[in-house]
Order: structure tokens, then sequence, then C-alpha cells
């Protein structure tokens, strides 16, 4: 079996403080402002300027912590249930109660978070991991208590192999966090006064339809349709950005972050 | 009317993430979007790359250009996109945008553009950034680009 992350025994290391400063950075070629932790560690090759928001969240002690529970479960609850669901591992239960059983036995682990940064791993990566360690003691646990209704589980070798787990889960991964990406810019375009700029957004880029359908189904000019698409554009863009930051991806590594993604997502 | 997820596809949404047309394009949109900066007037258009053919205006805006002078004015333009200054290279890729419009109007041809989809996104941002009688001009190359497609 490989190694996984959760079998390094390293101390857990903790931010001392933080505070989040304005920054911006270069993403996909436009600059866009993002939300910087500067952290300061007890070691200096602790990498936590790369790791963002939840790193920040770890220096604010209990509070913190539980919002980083509460985000991950929302963010990583869907694509690890259609990971199961797709899985020979699906026999051992339903998806839903397996997610629940690993995040509730590794997010209430002390240091659980301290060794993600220290495994520099994406954070989806991370709990993929340790999610097939834990699918794998499951079965363990199973066998022992003599339940023997795992038709499709061999004792011999893992269900899957951790390579093809983690493209699978990439795939499901990039899809929920840009239909996420897309609901929160959706929503920040209704709130702001731009809705019509998201619709216009949507049927270019999802519909197909033309600048030049575009001015003429909204009745507006070329001109004026490529400025609303563009707002809309952004929006959508910085909420990539930030849910791929709080994944834990650098700002240097957001475009290679993408075309990864979009290699995932093709059929 | 369907919801986003279920007409939703993650692939083309994270397609949109890049962008369809040059970016020195894309940053004069963004400009022209938020009022706060300056744009290439109407008078450093006319004096531009596109000049180095002759009347700018009779050529490429009245449509009296042959095929030599849009070649000539292309070169210009390729010229001050690839050494010129960062203002010239936004001045030569508009110069570029409103050549292609002049072009798809009166010859019905594209000059830099490989697809209609990618001439669609110049041509609009163009129609951002540019001011009249050029707009004009690039607003009627983008009807006539639907037509070429359809």
């Amino acid at each position: 079996m490989s190694t996984t992350p959760e079998h390094n025994s390293n101390s857990s290391q903790r931010a001392t403080a933080s505070a989040a400063a304005s920054a911006s950075a270069q993403v996909f070629g436009e600059t866009v402002s993002v939300a910087t932790p500067r952290v300061t560690t007890k070691r200096d090759s602790f990498p936590l300027t790369q790791r963002g928001w939840l790193v920040a969240q770890l220096a604010q002690g209990t509070d913190g912590l539980a919002r980083i529970n509460n985000y991950v479960m929302e963010t990583y609850s869907e694509p690890l249930s259609n990971y199961v669901a797709g899985s020979s591992f699906r026999s051992m239960g339903s998806a839903k109660d397996l997610v629940s059983g690993f995040f509730a036995s590794r997010l209430s682990q002390l240091g659980y978070f301290e060794r993600w940064i220290e495994s520099e791993l994406p954070l989806r990566r991370w709990l993929i991991n340790g999610f097939l360690f834990h699918l794998q003691e499951e079965t363990r646990r199973i066998r022992t208590e003599r339940v023997d209704a795992l038709p499709t589980i061999s004792s011999a070798e893992p269900a899957t192999s951790e390579h093809d787990a983690v493209e699978q889960f990439d795939r499901l991964w990039a899809a929920s966090m840009v239909r996420s990406a897309a609901g929160n810019a959706r929503e920040r375009c209704a709130t702001e006064g731009f809705a019509m700029h998201w619709d216009m957004f949507e049927r270019h880029f999802i519909g197909g339809l033309s600048y030049s359908g575009l001015s003429q189904e909204f009745t507006v000019t070329g001109g004026q349709a490529a400025s609303m698409v563009r707002t809309a554009s952004i929006r959508f863009r910085q909420a990539v950005v930030d849910l791929l930051l709080r994944d834990g991806a650098t700002e240097d590594e957001l475009d290679e972050e993408v075309t990864r993604l979009m290699r995932a997502l093709r059929p | 009317m369907s919801t986003l997820d279920e007409k939703f596809s993650p692939l083309r949404l994270l397609a949109a993430l890049i962008d369809e047309t040059d970016p020195v394009l894309v940053r004069l949109v963004d400009r022209a979007r938020r009022v706060d900066g300056l744009l290439p007037t109407r008078a450093a258009l006319e004096a531009g790359p596109l000049s180095v053919a002759g009347d700018t205006v009779e050529l490429f805006y009245l449509g009296a250009a042959s095929d030599e002078d849009y070649l000539h004015a292309q070169t210009a333009c390729e010229a001050m996109c690839a050494f010129g200054t960062t203002a010239e290279r936004e001045l030569a890729t508009l110069s570029l945008a409103v050549l292609e419009a002049s072009s798809i109007v009166y010859r019905q041809r594209f000059i830099v553009s490989r697809t209609t989809v990618e001439a669609d996104a110049r041509l609009a941002s163009a129609a951002a950034a540019s001011i009249a009688p050029w707009q004009r001009l690039v607003a009627s190359a983008m009807r006539a680009t639907m037509r070429i497609s359809a």
C-alpha cells in the first residue's frame, strides 16, 4: 500500500499569527486582488504563505477551526460522495454515511490541517488520499467483524489504484468547484445589479451565442455586449481564484491549475 | 427556463477563463468598461499604422482600399504590435481589429482571425474600445460576420 500523507508523524506546527493583507496577483493574465495572509511561524521553512485562507483560519484557534471544518464539509462532501458512488467502495454503505464517517474521524483529529500544510499537497489531494485510507480502514474493520457481504472488494489489494482515484476525484472536484464558483459569481452579479450581464455571460460561454447574437437578443451594441460579458467574466474568474486559493494553490500555480482541471474535465 | 445546474457545462465555463481574444484588446475593453483611463483617440487611429497605405478614412472606412493597401496596413500594425511601446501596441491592436472589420465589410474576408468566433470576439472588443465613426464600421462587420457564418 502506498504511503498516504496521513502516515506522516511530523509534529503539528501552529501558525502563531496572521493578518489578511490585500495584495494583487497576475492571475490568468490579469491583475486581481486576492487575500494573502501574512503569517509568522515557528519554523521558517513552513510554507504558510502558500496556504491562504485556511492558514489564516488555523491561526484563529477553535473558531477558525470550526470555520475550516464547515468549509471543508460544504465544499468537498459532494465530490467525495460522487467518488464513492462511482467506485467499488459503494457496496460498503451509503456514500453520504461514508463521507460523514470520514469527516467525523479526521476533522476531529488534533493537527489534521497542520499536517496537510506540511504535506504541501492541494487540499483535495490530501482529502482524497485520506478518504481512500479511511475506506480501506473501514474495509478491514468490517472484515474483522466478520461481515462477509463485501463481494466486490478483494482482500489482497485496494479496490482502486491511488492514481486512478486521484484522477477521478480531480474530475469530480473540478466540476463541483466550477459549479460552486459559477453560483457564487451569479449571486454576486445579481447583488451588484449585473444579473443581465451574468445571463449574457452564460448565453455566450455556455450557450455559444456570439457577441453579435447577444447584441440582438439583449438589444445592446456589440461593444456593450463585450463589456457586459467581461463584467460577469471577471466575477467568475475571481470566484474560481478564491476557491483554488482555498484549496491550497498558490498565485503562481493558478494558470497551471486551471489547465489541469480542464484536462481532468475533458471527456 | 432551465437552471444553471441543468444546462451546466463545467468545461465550457472553465474555458471562459481563457480569454478568447487578444489580451491587449481585453485590456482596452476593461478600460472602456471602467471609464477610468485613456483610449486611443479617433485622430490617433486615423494617423496611426493604418495611414501608411494612404488616407485611412477613404481607404478603410469608405472602402477604397486595394488588397495591397490592406496588406501594407496589416504589416505596419503587426510591426507596431511587436516593437512598439505599450501605448503603441494598444493603438496597433485596435487598428488591426478595425482593419479586420473593414476587410469583412468590403471583402468578406478575415485578415487575422482564424474563425468566426475569434472574429466576433475581436470585433466586439474593438467596438467597446473605438469611437465613432469607426464603431459603426465595426458594428457592420459584426453583422456581416454573422451572415458569413450562417
